[in-house]
């Protein structure tokens, strides 16, 4: 092989003086470098967007999959624990009769925000879907599991209390004004706490006992 | 002649009375979003008091985002960042309400709404109140 050094020297500056041996060890071993890195970038060049596109459509795939998987499980054991916690929509009077108002000790406002992202399948498949329309069950999953993870976090705000009334849901959709930006959906539930006077104390050590804190 | 008309003594000056709520719950303040503290009755309405807190994102938090938009899954710093706005938000209308001399803050909402790209506001509103202890529910055999 001889390598061609002739245009290499000219495009360099006249006065710096260019003393490359074509035989040497270090010439050949960079071109040889060369040879094998040029056929990759021109590869990558030409279909670079769509490798990477598929890239990220089965790494999105595949841990948003595990991701839905691993809270479900989650959700359903934490809700399991607290059952004991309601948490209602509902009013005060149609929980406690106003008779039995002077049992309560105090009323306080709990409310948690939980912030989650679509991955990157779930995004090109709702852009898919908006074309045909209909039902896009993957975001359906995502808004109910954050509806309940953010319930579950008031849950564990507040264990001396009997009950969580009058609950509210806030939803906020962050950057879908762009066509590629990052989609982000805030959940906001918040709601009275109602902590009655005398079960107070023994309410709270016994849902202590159980795991409330939030992990996967 | 000078008439004998004396005019009306004003009544003895008492000491200000507290209303028995501010001082039972003395440096507290019930946020609640009821209409009404169960055992207690509004005294005075001192009208909506509000908080409002815009934050974005910085860099930092975003480029988490940026690869958490690729696996999907929660934000935790975003989360952390809705929470300080909320508390925030709460801590402000509060501030308002305790300002007016009020011990209750009822009725309260929070309404989300995205401003620009990357800046959320939390809105946070509610009635302030100063509320007194009910007699009628004091004790059970009365009610």
């Amino acid at each position: 092989m001889a390598p061609d050094l002739s245009t290499l020297s000219t495009a360099l500056p006249p006065n710096l003086p260019l003393n490359l041996d074509p035989n040497s060890v270090e010439v050949r071993t960079g071109l040889a470098v060369i040879e094998v890195l040029t056929p990759l970038a021109q590869w990558f060049s030409r279909y670079g967007d769509e490798a990477l596109f598929l890239v990220l459509m089965v790494v999105g795939l595949c841990s948003g999959t595990v991701i839905q998987w691993l809270h479900y499980r989650s959700l359903r054991r934490r809700e399991a624990n607290t059952h004991q916690l309601p948490v209602l929509s509902l009013g005060l009077e149609a929980f406690i009769a106003p008779a039995q108002w002077h049992t309560i000790e105090r009323v306080q406002l709990v409310g948690t925000s939980v912030v989650v992202s679509q991955d990157y399948f779930q995004g090109f498949w709702a852009w898919l879907k908006s074309l045909v329309g209909g039902r896009l069950t993957a975001y359906e999953h995502l808004m109910e599991r954050t509806r309940r993870e953010a319930v579950l976090r008031l849950k564990a705000q507040c264990p001396q209390a009997c009950a969580v009334v009058h609950l509210h849901f806030e939803t906020l959709g962050l950057g879908e004004h762009q066509p590629n930006a990052l989609r982000k959906i805030v959940v906001l539930a918040y709601g009275t706490a109602v902590v009655l006077k005398s079960a107070s104390t023994q309410k709270e050590t016994a849902l202590k006992k159980h795991h409330l804190g939030y992990s996967r | 002649m000078m008439s004998s008309y004396q005019p009306p003594k004003p009544p003895p000056k008492t000491p200000l009375q507290k209303p028995a709520a501010t001082t039972a719950a003395k440096g507290k303040l019930t946020v609640t979003t009821l209409d009404a503290v169960p055992g207690y009755h509004a005294l005075e309405h001192y009208g909506l008091v509000t908080g409002s807190v815009v934050r974005s994102k910085s860099i930092s938090t975003d480029f988490a985002a940026g690869l958490k938009n690729i696996v999907g899954g929660e934000i935790k710093s975003y989360t952390q960042l809705m929470e300080e706005a909320r508390k925030e938000a709460t801590e402000r209308m509060v501030l308002q309400a305790q300002v007016r001399g009020a011990n209750a803050v009822v009725a309260v909402r929070f309404a989300t709404s995205s401003i620009a790209d990357g800046a959320a506001e939390l809105y946070a509103y509610g009635t302030a109140l100063l509320l007194e202890a009910d007699t009628s529910h004091a004790s059970p055999a009365e009610a």
